[in-house]
């Protein structure tokens, strides 16, 4: 299993190579690596914990200290290999992955089965997190998957409200990924209809 | 004969639905309960007690039900010990009486009752001490008897769901204090999560005629619910119960979902909630009073006889007897009369309270300065003795018996989180002293038994809680006038238990007695927990909800001591049985735990390959043909490696790269050996130290660049390594300027091993020169094979002439359906990690965690050649400790039966003399043994005491199963111990 689709109440999950984008485990001091990821992506390096930092060529997602996730949109008009300079390191990584991306109404709550961060709350646009679900490891974002949706993010919907339900997309070891699969297949064959019933409180009161 | 009233209730006559008790077919309504449905079918007598066999019958209207525990359902769906009390009514419910043999009717164990008085609390130990070994015997005829109901006879069919939930106010109780709490808080914006253990909401006003702005509570219930469920800030959890509150405002609980929506995918949901503010409206529980004879069926206590009535429509008796000590169960007796029953108030009061006078006419017998004293009736209580202080008895018939002693606040939700409790006088009870914080205690289960209290509590404490949280005022509450409320437990003069012939039961689901008490006192037994345990006073499924408080004031009156003196048992969680099923979720068969899969998983399933777990990995252990066991494929495996080439899915090995200027510091750091000259494009053998200095990992590491190294670990060993390191990095070594990236998963290893690995290679097509010359053992070459960029490394675990060949993970199972195929011409057979053991075992490689323990060194191993003299490294200092310089510690040695098919067993001991009797000195152990194909014999390795200068010596190996095995022990490596054919 690496690709994989499958749609239930509304809820979608899809599961696919990260390696279809040029995905890299950076690591360095970033004094130094500062300056050469703006010259060279055009990003400021997120020194923030689980800060994200996207444009249309790349994304950057905070891991640690001295380390990111580094995912080429478009690996030639972005020089990631002209990143480093003797110093750090810069290993491509993305056939070690793979990428889930989950969305609909009940997205979070298939999420809540197996992970216990406020995702709610900690899952903002601009932030990546790196929890437990289930029982693996995953660095998990509510950034859009394709940077086209970038911009879509950004318009208000028909109503004039912000889109609030962009997908959300999470990395996984490619080991682990039938796993995972299979515990999703399991949580959503678990979700009952629409979200009202055993529905979550949502933070924003009638707006 | 029905006993259910023309009018009134909460039920639904236009759904009746059909159930059967004990095979009996019945009828009840939407909203009953299985207890109310039994009741409304004059059923009373559900079950027999345990430990004497009596005749039981409902007796509470909730989770302390102690006599009430139904099986439902049958196959592996039944649910065993159900409370009837809390189960919802469905249509074609099975229940049944999980004591009595044959029959609830006829027990032939009842005869057990008979001799109760021979069977005190402490008989079982005492009685069945021994003789020595007996305890097994007795437990055969003992452990029917003591059933308490029957298992699932397969799998549960059903599906449970476990989610956390994050809320900012957590609002425990449905009741009156609970809803006007969650009402309070519409509208402020903050996460709301209110959980109700029963089903419909409203807790005591459902039993109530409490009148809310003039009108039956049911109008302003509805209202209320109505503006909740339209909330958008607010959730609702009903049919949920909270079962446990533990630190940090983190609390347990299960929610029965089809309870709510009888189509839900899940039975159960399993909620793990963290709450900013939690507000605790958990209510309290009647409980009964103690006196002899007291567990007839028809006996229940008085707000049971209320609910019963105004909730579910159901009379319980048409000649009831009501007896307390406070002034709640004049309400009771008001709703016994209206419903048509004769009443008779026993009081053991010199008065009532106005209020409580106030509730009955005139006319209705009321007994002041008198006790209930005794019962008669077999399957269903008959009449009453009750005296009077002036001495006199009086004997009355009767068909229900209604006991109120007083009421328990339900604290457990604040006791779990170790609040402390203090005793309340005027109730006679423990409610909570302060408050966690952060948590606040309302409404009955803080003592406050009037709705209004309970109203303007829970609306302020919601007020409170809101604004230390910062949000926006709610919606304005105003809260209902309450008027006609029934009076609370008020006037209450303590009354535990009532003197006289006959077992009075303290604890009905153990058969507890209040003489059991005394016997426990007089056997010394002071603390009340000892009481508790030598009683078993508390310890069924109800957890003590009705005896528990009642056994305090007795061992009170016994030892002339105050209550706060003695004080409780420890309230721990669960509040109610929780399913098992519904902790797990799904996560039970192939979800139980991670399973990690290779690239080429699937095409080793294909193959018929059988599986071996490593960690947490799925390896092909071996790939039988048709008719082949294990040992068949393994030996046909072993020996396509020596005569042609055997394929290996190395993918699962620990992958890690190393990045920096310091990196080759860092290798010298954490590897025993000498890591400076090692050039680029050449690999080396290292051996990993703990602290203590024993082996933790070994591997080959290659330099691939001036500053860049890939280490490989073991496959159980990647983590661990990678966490090692980095924690070595991060808190010692800062200084080092060296980066590591774990890229096990980013790489697909396929090894190759045989004397034609090399023509195979070549026939798949690689631009890499494959000569000895340009590309010796022990080198890394990069480059392209089959057109996709490829990582080819000479090392050899199997002692032949080796490749492994690592491409990017996506491209290798692709690459090894290539390699199956051209490797046709070559014999090319692939093998799996059985094979693999056995021929690195024939060169005398270890397997750490196989053949070391975690109290190995190298020394022990013979490995003091890895250990340089030119350096420090992690664990070297520990070497030099006396213990592990000693010439007798065990060392790593071959095997070899004497017998050349005998395989000795894995973990059998080494032992001198076979004659010998116990204690025997061991002199070793085996670690790792196979039939070897290569060598064509048996042979193993493993560890005996000052080994390397044993070789030749005789021992004997011993194993409970496997008896005497004769070996001699020989050097660890067998096969080409001049290394040539790995080499060539």
């Amino acid at each position: 299993m690496i690709e994989a689709q499958r749609t239930h109440l509304g809820v979608s999950v899809q599961a696919e190579p990260a390696s279809k984008t040029p995905t890299y485990n950076l690591r360095g001091n970033p004094q130094w690596l500062s300056d050469s990821v703006s010259k060279k992506l055009g990003l400021e390096l997120p020194t923030t914990p689980n800060q994200v930092a996207a444009n249309k060529q790349a994304r950057l997602m905070w891991l640690s200290p001295d380390e990111w996730l580094l995912e080429a949109f478009e690996a030639e008009a972005a020089d990631v290999e002209g990143l480093l300079s003797n110093r750090g390191s810069l290993v491509s990584v993305g056939h070690g992955l793979v990428k889930l991306q989950i969305s609909g109404d009940q997205a979070l709550h298939l999420l809540a089965a197996g992970t216990s961060l406020d995702l709610a709350q900690e899952l903002t646009p601009g932030r990546c997190l790196q929890t437990r679900l289930a029982q693996v490891s995953v660095i998990i974002t509510a950034e859009p998957a394709d940077p086209a949706e970038l911009a879509e993010l950004a318009e208000p919907d028909a109503d004039g409200h912000a889109n609030q339900t962009p997908t959300i997309t999470l990395w996984v070891r490619r080991s682990m990924a039938h796993y995972l699969w299979r515990w999703f297949e399991a949580s959503l064959d678990r979700l009952e209809p629409g979200a009202s019933g055993s529905g979550s409180a949502s933070a924003s009161a009638s707006a | 004969m029905t006993c259910r009233l023309n009018q009134g209730g909460v039920i639904d006559r236009s759904k009746p639905l059909n159930f059967t008790f004990n095979g009996k077919p019945l009828t009840g309504y939407a909203g009953d309960t299985l207890a109310s449905a039994l009741l409304a079918n004059n059923i009373h007598f559900v079950t027999r007690s345990i430990k004497l066999r009596r005749p039981r019958g409902i007796m509470g209207r909730g989770p302390e039900e102690p006599n009430a525990l139904l099986q439902i359902g049958e196959g592996p769906s039944t649910l065993a010990d159900q409370r009837a009390t809390q189960v919802m009514l469905t249509e074609g419910m099975n229940a049944r009486s999980i004591n009595g043999w044959p029959s609830l009717e006829h027990d032939l164990l009842s005869a057990l009752s008979l001799g109760s008085k021979l069977m005190p609390v402490g008989f079982y130990y005492k009685t069945f001490m021994g003789p020595k070994g007996w305890w097994e015997r007795y437990e055969k005829l003992i452990r029917p008897i003591a059933g308490m109901g029957l298992t699932p006879d397969g799998p549960d069919p059903d599906l449970y769901e476990k989610r956390d939930l994050h809320c900012d106010v957590m609002i425990v109780g449905g009741g009156p204090a609970g809803l006007a709490a969650a009402a309070s808080l519409i509208g402020t914006g903050l996460r709301v999560v209110l959980a109700h253990e029963q089903a419909l909401w409203g807790g005591g006003l459902l039993a109530s005629r409490t009148q809310l702005n003039g009108q039956p509570a049911n109008a302003w219930l509805e209202e209320t619910l109505a503006a909740l469920h339209a909330a958008e800030n607010i959730q609702l959890l009903p049919s949920t119960s909270v079962f446990g509150h533990y630190d940090h405002h983190f609390l347990g609980a299960i929610e029965r979902v089809r309870e709510q929506r009888p189509n839900a995918p899940i039975r159960e949901r399993f909620w793990k909630i963290r709450c900013q503010r939690l507000i605790l409206a958990a209510g309290a529980i009647e409980r009964p009073i103690v006196l002899p004879n007291n567990d007839r069926p028809g006996i229940m206590t008085a707000f049971a006889v209320r609910e019963s009535i105004e909730r579910y429509a159901v009379l319980p008796g048409k000649q009831a007897v009501v007896f307390t000590n406070n002034d709640s169960a004049y309400a009771t007796a008001r709703c016994l009369l209206d419903a048509g029953a004769q009443v008779t108030v026993v009081d053991s009061r010199a008065s009532a309270g106005t209020a409580a006078k106030a509730m009955l006419p005139e006319q209705t017998t009321v007994i002041y300065n008198a006790k209930v004293c005794d019962t008669t009736g077999k399957k269903r209580i008959s009449g009453v003795t009750v005296r009077q202080t002036d001495g006199t008895f009086t004997r009355m018939d009767c068909d229900l018996l209604a006991l109120s002693g007083g009421w328990n606040p339900s604290v457990h939700l604040h006791s779990h989180a170790s609040g402390k409790l203090q005793w309340d006088e005027a109730l006679a009870t423990f409610v909570p002293q302060n408050d966690l914080a952060g948590v606040r205690a309302i409404g009955a289960m803080a003592g406050a038994f009037d709705f209004a209290t309970a109203l303007t509590q829970g609306s302020e404490v919601a007020r409170e809680f809101a604004t230390e949280l910062g949000s926006k005022a709610g919606t304005d509450l105003s809260l209902p006038e309450v008027s006609h409320a029934e009076p609370g437990p008020s006037q209450l003069q303590p009354l535990w238990r009532v003197a006289g012939k006959g077992p009075a039961f303290v604890d009905m689901q153990n058969d507890v007695k209040a003489t059991d008490i005394e016997l426990a006192l007089r056997e010394g037994y002071r603390s009340i927990e000892h009481v508790k345990r030598y009683g078993i006073l508390g310890f069924g499924t109800d957890q003590g909800k009705f005896g528990n408080i009642i056994g305090l004031g007795i061992v009170g009156e016994l030892i002339n001591k105050h209550p706060t003196e003695i004080g409780t048992t420890t309230y721990r969680p669960a509040w109610t049985p929780v399913t098992f099923g519904a902790l797990v979720g799904p996560d039970t068969g192939e979800l139980f735990e991670p399973i990690r899969q290779t690239p080429m998983h699937e095409w080793h399933v294909q193959a018929g390959a059988v599986f071996e777990d490593v960690g947490q990995w799925k390896r092909a252990r071996y790939y039988p043909k048709a008719g082949e066991d294990m040992d068949a494929a393994v030996a046909r495996e072993c020996l396509a490696t020596q005569k042609g080439v055997g394929v290996l899915d190395y993918s699962t090995l620990g992958k890690i790269e190393i990045h920096g200027p310091d990196a080759i510091t860092l290798l010298e750091r954490v590897y025993t050996n000498n890591w400076q000259k090692l050039g680029i494009g050449r690999c080396r053998y290292g051996l990993m130290l703990d602290e203590n200095g024993m082996v933790m990992d070994d591997g080959v590491t290659a330099r691939l660049g001036e500053q860049h190294y890939l280490m490989y670990t073991s496959t159980g060993g990647a983590a661990r390594v990678l966490s090692w390191m980095e924690q070595w990095l991060q808190t010692e070594w800062p200084d080092l300027e060296v980066y590591l990236t774990s890229v096990t998963d980013a790489w697909g290893t396929i090894s190759l091993a045989g004397p034609k690995s090399r023509e195979l290679l070549e026939s798949i097509g690689t631009d890499i020169n494959l000569s000895t010359e340009q590309f010796p053992f022990m080198s890394l070459r990069t480059g392209a094979v089959n057109g996709v960029p490829a990582r080819v490394q000479r090392v050899s675990f199997s002692g032949e002439m080796s490749f492994e060949v690592s491409v990017p993970a996506n491209e290798a199972a692709e690459l090894w359906a290539m390699v199956m195929r051209k490797g046709e011409a070559f014999g090319a057979t692939p093998y799996g990690t059985e094979a693999m053991h056995v021929l690195r075992a024939e060169k005398g490689f270890i397997i750490v965690g196989q053949d070391t323990d975690g109290s190995i060194s190298p020394l022990d191993l013979g490995m003091e050649g890895m250990i340089s003299a030119r350096k420090d490294c992690l664990g070297k200092r520990s070497l030099m400790r006396s213990e592990l310089q000693r010439p007798d510690r065990p060392q790593w040695v071959g095997l070899r039966p004497k017998d050349p098919t005998k395989v000795l067993p894995e973990g059998a001991q080494l032992i001198e003399d076979p004659a010998a009797k116990p204690p025997v000195a061991m002199q070793g152990w085996v670690t790792s043994s196979y039939f070897a194909p290569r060598l064509g014999h048996a042979f193993a390795l493993g560890f005996v005491n000052g080994g390397r200068a044993r070789h030749g010596e005789s021992l004997y190996a011993w194993d409970a199963d496997a008896g005497v095995i004769p070996v001699e022990i020989t050097q660890p490596v067998q096969y080409d111990p001049e290394g040539g054919r790995q080499r060539d």
